[in-house]
């Protein structure tokens, strides 16, 4: 029996080393332009939706002078389960004279929605939008996605996706924008 | 077959996808509500997935998926 | 099998990053902290069929791994703990020789291997609850004989709407030190390193699909034997020998495909391989996910693998011909594998309980256009599994 020796041997041609580049090449060239997104400084566009379980519709504008967190959010969606209790949590803490939040529902099923919403009840209120006309006015890119509006209507901040972390940011923000003053429109 | 013909098919259909990709109407944030499901992740469940890969990784002379290289055993 | 290797398998969890859209879990848990996995499997190989010498029982593992993933700084962070232990015994092929037919007899180690094997991989994500984001994975796996350590990073990045990039890189450092080194002629420590790179893209298709299409690099130097491997060369029993560089380059292509209205989801994976030691393979999967209603579900599968032989390979060698390279490792040889699987799952609140096995048959007549020469010892094995995953605040 012979003990191995290692092999001075040159490492053997690799045909295909080219073709694998040329792949990887082709893979990234094929990006697609991004969207046309809401940005912060912008004025909000204004939207009037149906609501979820009352007869009156909702609209952004009636809002005006309050500072107004808007959410898109749907029950399929993994963080936006996850951030409805806990914007809740910062919903129940705040003044409501100067300050609510916006739920736009965007299941196309309404019965989705209400299912989800009985499991964990909030108490601001939801808007439905299962066209998506309003998240294709703001240009959202990615569920959850959510903004901060001042009360002269300007968005200040906007989230894309959650994390806990964001509800002390968003407690934060809204206390200065409140004290912010309201320019008669 | 020539043993360097196969990656240019595969070349070929990944342009081919992608150019296909490009071509339909873009699918929405919100509309997304299927492609959330559980059963449509790439890989649903990444433990099992782990110890099968694992079973392919020793019996086989190459194996792994994009992202898991072979950091190899003395596997018998 | 099992003696896994695979510190860098950790990396594959990272894939799961390239989402699609925000995903949601198996059981109702999205509102949950914290996540922990843990599964029991049990691998066995049949007994080897036809003419061997030794004990033909093979390898038998018993693994136990435990996945917990959670949150750190309110979210910023995802933390994923890995931990595995296996159990491992049986015997295994050692070389091949012929009858006095000249055909190959397979010959096996006489003494049942025992050993354990304890692995542990870190990973942390930034900014997990997103599309945009990094993950860093490090992982430590230790043998009696084996020892791995590997380091990974894999960001993922959408490009637009529909669009998502992922790319990374892993690294590996192993250190192989064969039992009983001095009694056998064995090499008595050796090393090697393994780098990979990789891409992916992946495409929104339609509101039902979509595809994945990636490639990866892997570049491996070093001790690349298996230092219990013997190969007949003519009148000699000699150590196998393999090239002490390899290079592997792959491309992989994933389609998922949701049918909603009957609560089921089609998954399509094939992946090519081509390799510097003149092995190339194919794999094509197949999955069905077929909810049944009240957190019931059933996923069959199906799985086709297929390799052509490496440059090197022969059962033995009766008239050496001056080869440098020479291994009568099944692994190498040209084969084809089919296997069949079938996992049961019940979601109950924040709770999934799941029970899965495989059967998976290897042959040389399922390889790609029937295979080539006699392969001896190819492995036939069942995998059984259990499963519980739970989520807690």
């Amino acid at each position: 029996m012979r003990m191995h020796s290692p092999s001075t041997a040159r490492p053997e041609s690799f045909r295909s080393r080219g073709t694998a580049f040329a792949m990887l090449v082709a893979l990234t060239m094929f990006a697609i332009g991004t969207a046309r997104a809401t940005g912060i400084g912008e004025r909000a566009p204004d939207f009037h939706l149906p609501q979820l379980g009352t007869e009156a519709p909702l609209s952004l504008s009636a809002l005006r002078g309050k500072v107004v967190f808007v959410d898109f959010w749907a029950s399929w969606c993994g963080p936006c389960r996850e951030a409805m209790p806990q914007y809740e949590k910062l919903y129940a803490t705040m003044a409501r004279d100067t300050f609510t939040i916006l739920a736009v529902n965007l299941d196309e099923t309404r019965s989705d929605a209400e299912k989800f919403l009985a499991a964990h009840p909030v108490g601001y209120p939801i808007a439905l939008d299962p066209a998506g006309e309003v998240p294709k006015a703001y240009g959202v890119v990615g569920m959850p996605t959510s903004y901060l509006i001042d009360r002269n209507g300007i968005v200040r901040w906007r989230g894309q996706g959650f994390k806990p972390a964001d509800i002390d940011v968003l407690r934060h923000e809204v206390d200065r924008l409140a004290r912010e003053p309201a320019h008669a429109s | 077959m020539r043993p360097d013909v196969l990656p240019r098919i595969a070349l070929a259909l990944v342009c081919a996808t992608a150019l296909a990709a490009c071509a339909t109407k873009p699918v929405q944030p919100w509309e997304r509500a299927h492609l959330a499901r559980w059963d449509m992740r790439w890989d649903p469940d990444s433990v099992q997935t782990a110890m099968k890969q694992h079973a392919y990784f020793s019996k086989e002379g190459s194996s792994g998926t994009i992202g898991a290289a072979g950091g190899g055993c003395g596997c018998n | 099998m099992p003696r896994p290797s695979t510190s860098l398998a950790a990396l594959l969890t990272a894939a799961a990053a390239l989402l699609p859209a925000a995903q949601t879990r198996a059981a109702d848990s999205d509102e949950a902290d914290t996540h922990a996995s843990y599964r029991f499997s049990e691998y066995d190989e049949d007994a080897l069929h036809g003419v061997v010498v030794g004990d033909p029982r093979r390898y038998r593992v018993l693994s136990q791994q435990l996945d917990i993933d959670t949150k750190l700084d309110g979210g910023a962070w995802g933390l994923k703990l890995d931990a595995t232990h296996e159990v491992m015994s049986g015997s295994s092929p050692w070389y091949v020789t012929a009858d006095a037919n000249g055909r190959p007899v397979q010959v096996l180690s006489g003494a049942t291997i025992r050993d354990r094997r304890n692995a542990l991989s870190v990973s942390l994500t930034q900014n997990p609850g997103t599309s945009a984001n990094t993950t860093y994975t490090a992982s430590y796996s230790k043998e009696n004989d084996y020892r791995a350590t590997a380091l990974g990073i894999e960001r993922s990045q959408p490009l637009s709407a529909a669009t998502t990039l992922g790319y990374g890189g892993s690294f590996s450092h192993d250190v192989i030190k064969p039992f009983q080194a001095q009694d056998y002629g064995r090499i008595e420590r050796a090393t090697k390193n393994t780098a990979s790179v990789f891409s992916s893209l992946a495409w929104v298709l339609d509101r039902d699909s979509v595809l994945q299409a990636g490639v990866q690099i892997n570049l491996s130097h070093g001790y690349l034997s298996d230092p219990y491997k013997l190969f007949v060369y003519g009148k000699f029993l000699t150590a196998e020998r393999r090239p002490d560089q390899h290079v592997e380059a792959a491309g992989l292509v994933r389609y998922r495909r949701a049918y909603a209205q009957i609560d089921a989801a089609l998954h399509l994976d094939y992946r090519y391989a081509q390799d510097s030691w003149g092995l190339t393979s194919h794999t094509v999967e197949a999955s069905w996910y077929q909810g049944l209603g009240h957190g019931w579900r059933l996923v069959p599968g199906l799985r086709w693998y297929s390799q052509s032989a490496a440059r090197f390979y022969a059962p033995f060698l009766a008239a050496p011909g001056g080869q440098r390279f020479y291994s009568s490792d099944y692994r190498l040889g040209t084969f084809g594998a089919f296997s069949t699987s079938i996992n049961v799952r019940k979601a109950i609140g924040r709770w999934e309980f799941s029970l899965g096995a495989e059967r998976y048959h290897s042959a040389r007549g399922l390889a790609l256009g029937g295979g080539g020469g006699t392969v001896p010892a190819l492995v036939d094995f069942t995998r059984a599994w259990a499963g519980l995953d739970f989520g807690f605040d």
